[in-house]
């Protein structure tokens, strides 16, 4: 699956494309499935209990979770509710998708028919450790987008 | 939005995630399953990924989470790592895993580095646009 680059990257052009403000809203909205169930990988640095916390934390990973989530941070901003969810989702909606070009020997983190079912949906076109071809796409989409618009308002 | 709203979408995200926690042993067993009930999860195949701590002459010590076990992969082209972490398909059998695949994800501590320093941006970008206050964050 993609790093957080690649995926703040993504935000980034969504923004610029369709000129979404408060880009910060989108941005947390991006990284916000990975918040809670990357807690799991402090096992890389000592022995930790990684599946508990990782299936703990999976719904915030799927669609319902998140979409539940997101009306638990509306109040925490002092802005139009509605805007602030549909900014926040749209990241998260954009993580979500691009995490399906992830490949797994078996198990992945997309499922995105949680709780109804526990199947692992992904196209399965990069490994985990294969992050920086995304990187590199999505940097050229992004500066294409920004020169675009620079050359059209000229 | 009422108080009653904000209670019951807590109580669905605590039972979703009660749910997950309790349930995720009979379709994503991992070496926990295993751990705990080794009889009933005897030869069933499953994905581990951790870190590479020692090798053996018919494999390698895989760490998951917390606990350790001897994966056999008799390959010659097996090493360790470099700067990451290994996955591991294979059944679990008395003691140890008998591997059919083995992926070793090179760099991916850079992946999380990285992906760091974006969190750090995320960060810079949101406390540029808000400000906050007592009864929550506003648009500068």
């Amino acid at each position: 699956m993609p790093d957080w680059i690649a995926h703040i990257l993504i935000g980034l052009i969504l923004i610029e494309i369709f000129n979404l403000k408060p880009k910060s809203l989108i941005l947390i909205g991006v990284l916000l499935p990975d918040a809670l169930i990357k807690i799991e990988l402090f096992h890389v640095l000592f022995p930790f209990p990684k599946y508990l916390f990782m299936w703990l934390f999976q719904p915030f990973h799927a669609p319902i979770g998140m979409a539940l989530f997101t009306v638990l941070m509306l109040p925490f901003f002092r802005y139009n509710k509605a805007k602030t969810y549909g900014l926040l989702a749209v990241g998260w909606i954009s993580h979500l998708v691009f995490d399906l070009t992830g490949r797994h020997l078996m198990q992945g983190q997309n499922l995105f028919l949680f709780p109804f079912s526990w199947t692992n949906i992904e196209l399965g076109w990069l490994w985990a450790d294969e992050f920086y071809k995304l990187d590199v796409i999505f940097l050229i989409m992004l500066l294409a987008v920004l020169g675009y618009k620079k050359f059209r308002n000229k | 939005m009422k108080w009653h709203v904000y209670l019951a979408v807590i109580a669905a995200l605590l039972f979703l995630m009660l749910y997950s926690v309790t349930n995720y042993h009979g379709h994503y067993p991992s070496l926990d399953t295993f751990y705990n009930e080794p009889e009933k999860y005897a030869g069933a195949i499953a994905e581990n990924c951790g870190m590479m701590v020692d090798e053996t002459s018919d494999g390698f010590i895989l760490r998951a989470g917390v606990n350790k076990i001897l994966v056999k992969y008799n390959q010659t082209s097996l090493r360790y790592p470099v700067l990451g972490t290994v996955c591991v398909l294979g059944a679990y059998n008395d003691g140890f895993i008998d591997a059919e695949a083995v992926r070793l994800n090179d760099f991916i501590f850079v992946k999380y580095f990285i992906s760091f320093l974006a969190f750090l941006y995320v960060v810079f970008v949101f406390f540029r646009e808000w400000k906050i206050t007592k009864k929550g964050f506003r648009l500068r």
